[in-house]
């Protein structure tokens, strides 16, 4: 229930974000710095959600290298290629490479 | 409509993903599609739940997480002033980084108000359904996927995918190096603060580093 509870909460939260047309914000010029610091509240999130799950357990039960290889194989073809599908083409299967021949080895 | 919903199909995918994986009750981690609606703190939401962090941590995290929607508010109030009630709290409800990237483009092509309204909707509409189809697809592909193939490595390469993308600066790639070195640092704190601080410190390097 709580659960429930809680993600009900979080959505009321952030309709009040969404709704409230930020009345401190509107028709006024935002700063540069500010501007850029809520530029990069998403990909830091995604960058701070994403750093634990790779280098904290349970992801290392998973063999070290074949978890940074598929980071550097996956970074390396999102920025070439523009497809953050491509990139997860290419990366899976790179750890799943490496892994068995961490596996094998 | 459909390259909209091709950019945004891995990432609802792997919300799915970690739908399935979290130790959460049914039907809880496709409910934030509804509820949050929005992918990074959706994804913040089910991870912190599924590891049992208090309920005022995770709608924190999550408005953390959201005070930019209340910045794309705001840059929406001059196309939303006329409109009545209900059709603002759609408007509101249906704002999320893609809906708002294509609405506000729709409002400056339109020759009216009310036509850049029409695509709005409908652009945002259309976003919202097919997110939470990606997600409980996602969801269908975590449950079925062999575990040996730890797909639920695939969130955060996903995250990095688009991160990659996105930062093209010295100084970004700063703000996400330090979003993610404090996160990891801050990893084993209580009340997620490793999520929180991680996010706030890759800001504000973000933010202090801008040539004024």
């Amino acid at each position: 229930m709580s659960a429930w509870l809680t993600i009900v909460a979080a959505g009321i939260a952030t309709f009040a974000l969404r709704f409230t047309p930020a009345r401190l914000l509107a028709g006024r010029p935002v700063s540069a710095r500010w501007e850029q610091a809520l530029d990069f509240i998403g990909p830091a999130a995604f960058t701070a959600l994403a750093a634990p799950a790779l280098v904290v357990a349970p992801a290392t039960a998973t063999p070290a290298l074949a978890r940074l290889a598929a980071v550097v194989v996956t970074v390396a073809v999102a920025r070439a290629t523009r497809s953050t599908a491509a990139a997860l083409a290419v990366g899976m299967p790179t750890f799943w490479l490496l892994a068995a021949l961490a596996a094998a080895g | 409509m459909l390259p909209l919903l091709l950019g945004v199909a891995p990432l609802g995918l792997i919300v799915g993903v970690q739908a399935a994986a979290a130790d959460l009750p049914a039907g809880v981690g496709a409910a934030t599609g509804v509820t949050i609606y929005g992918a990074s703190a959706q994804l913040a939401a089910i991870d912190l739940l599924g590891r049992g962090v208090s309920p005022m941590i995770v709608v924190a995290t999550v408005a953390v997480i959201n005070v930019r929607l209340a910045l794309y508010s705001a840059a929406m109030a001059p196309h939303w002033a006329r409109i009545g009630t209900a059709q603002r709290v759609a408007s509101a409800y249906l704002l999320v980084d893609p809906s708002y990237a294509v609405g506000l483009d729709g409002y400056r092509r339109s020759t009216s108000v009310a036509e850049g309204h029409v695509r709005y909707l409908a652009a945002g509409l259309t976003l919202w359904v097919g997110w939470q189809a990606l997600i409980t697809v996602g969801m269908t592909i975590g449950a079925r996927v062999p575990a040996g193939l730890h797909l639920e490595l695939a969130v955060p390469l996903c995250l990095l995918a688009l991160v990659a993308q996105r930062v093209d600066s010295r100084r970004g790639a700063t703000a996400v190096a330090v979003a993610g070195g404090v996160a990891v640092a801050a990893h084993g704190l209580p009340l997620a603060t490793g999520l929180v601080a991680g996010i706030l410190a890759g800001a504000a390097v973000a933010a202090r580093s801008t040539p004024r």
